[in-house]
């Protein structure tokens, strides 16, 4: 079964980064470039996994994130933090807003392709 | 004459280092400068030979492969190449904490021969300030991850794994687990995870089986399906299920070619009991042998209950036979008794 992942991202070079990443392993993400975008394709879509940026045109990554943790329907999708940001008020906002993992902008490769793996149950 | 890649080996086995320093020498492009037999002498020469990349085992003495990845990330940020078994949570951790890429050994090691040569290669590529980076926040995130929890409004019905309850079963099993499960209210405050001896192929028609007597969400879990309150997961054929902390789900194939108890009890219990400790509850239920009684001395070790199906409602007296005689069982019940008391304990 093929998996579904959501990427909340509204730099268009970010996103690109991403995407290619995934398609060299054959994942293909969807990009939403807004917090509320985001918000209603996930609800569409209901992917796997959501790739999420904190800082957002319209509302904030952690604002996204804990209506998707507290969502009826989308709570148990997993929520990956992609961001610039590496100080620990800003990791403890995001767990503490739901998030399941943080990583850090711009992403080695190896290590974001490795824990989507493990995320989406893939072997490598 | 193009610049080698130099490679500093961390392993403390010399059989292993000498493989490896044959296996990565067979390359031209490749020059072994460096070997150490633990943690601390690799982080040592790694500081004074600046390799290009390093391959280090995990489980070594005096500091392990772990430690020894942090520690050189912080101080000489290197491409480092995990090299040693198989045990996922490790090879994560290694990840999280800076080590670029991992291989996992079997005994045939020229297996890995050709792996391990293209991975150093691009190991060698990489600029490690980068990693340097992650790696650091790598190590805050894993912190955080464990004491900042999701703080949002919680609902009534909010699915947090609280506690796990780990069933070993095998002949008799699905009459009993029928029983059992059909007892459990909609809201049970805890997550479920069983291991049923049987043949191939008819797990996930046991699953369907029981759903229709069951309030609670059952099903065949994959590698990766995280395990909540209100869920119960039975084990796929051919594959061992463990749990990590996070309530994740890990599925691995048994590669010992003499281990014929495929899944084990012991295995899901020992893993149950490692991850949750004193929030974890075994049951070891009718059937035949003793798979599992190892495992439930580990989930008493780690503070957790113990419970197992009396002699009188057991279809055979095996499995808990072989845990109650033992002592490490807290209590013995009837078949139609085990629902309540499992409702007592999770509500405590």
């Amino acid at each position: 079964m093929s998996k579904k992942i959501l990427l909340i991202e509204d730099s268009k070079t970010d996103a690109q980064i991403v995407k290619d990443l995934l398609k060299a392993e054959g994942l293909v993400a969807e990009v939403a470039t807004t917090g509320k975008e985001g918000l209603l394709q996930a609800r569409a879509m209901m992917p796997d996994l959501i790739i999420l940026d904190l800082i957002l045109p319209d509302i904030s990554g952690f604002e996204v994130c804990a209506k998707i943790k507290k969502d009826a329907i989308l709570k148990n999708t997993i929520v990956v933090v992609l961001s610039i940001k590496s100080d620990v008020e800003i990791i403890s906002e995001a767990f503490r807003q739901g998030a399941d993992d943080y990583v850090v902008k711009p992403p080695y490769p190896e290590f974001l392709i490795k824990k989507i793996k493990l995320y989406l149950g893939l072997r490598s | 004459m193009e610049k080698k890649i130099r490679v500093l080996i961390i392993d403390d086995s010399a059989l292993m280092r000498e493989a490896l320093r044959a296996i990565l020498t067979s390359d031209e492009k490749v020059e072994v400068v460096g070997l150490a037999k633990n943690g601390q002498e690799g982080l040592e020469k790694a500081k004074i030979l600046k390799p290009d990349v390093i391959t280090i085992d995990i489980n070594m003495p005096v500091m392990n492969g772990l430690e020894a990845t942090q520690l050189i990330m912080s101080e000489v940020p290197t491409s480092i190449i995990v090299v040693s078994g198989m045990d996922p949570k490790v090879v994560v951790k290694a990840l999280a904490i800076g080590a670029m890429d991992f291989v996992v050994v079997s005994d045939n090691i020229e297996e890995i021969s050709a792996s391990l040569i293209e991975k150093v290669t691009i190991a060698s590529r990489v600029r490690p300030m980068r990693l340097m980076r992650q790696a650091a926040v790598s190590a805050k995130v894993l912190e955080l991850k464990k004491t900042v929890s999701f703080q949002g409004e919680r609902r009534v019905d909010d699915k947090a794994l609280s506690r796990v309850v780990a069933i070993g079963i095998s002949t008799g099993g699905p009459q009993a687990l029928h029983v059992l499960l059909s007892q459990l209210p909609k809201d049970f405050p805890a997550g479920i995870l069983i291991v049923q001896h049987m043949s191939a192929g008819f797990i996930q028609g046991l699953a369907e089986w029981l759903q229709q007597i069951c309030p609670l969400t059952i099903k065949v879990p994959g590698s990766g399906d995280v395990l909540r309150n209100g869920y119960v997961y039975l084990a796929p054929d051919n594959v061992h299920m463990t749990i990590t902390p996070e309530g994740v789900i890990e599925l691995r194939e048994e590669t010992e070619k003499k281990v014929f108890l495929v899944p084990s009890a012991d295995v899901l219990f020992k893993s149950v009991a490692e991850s949750y400790g004193t929030r974890a509850i075994g049951l070891l239920m009718t059937g035949m042998g003793h798979d599992g009684v190892e495992g439930m001395k580990q989930i008493k070790r780690c503070g957790g209950q113990a419970l197992a199906q009396d002699e009188a409602s057991s279809v055979v007296f095996g499995m808990n036979k072989s845990a109650i005689d033992c002592q490490c069982v807290d209590k013995v019940l009837a078949l139609e008794k085990i629902g309540q008391e499992l409702i007592n304990l999770v509500s405590a």
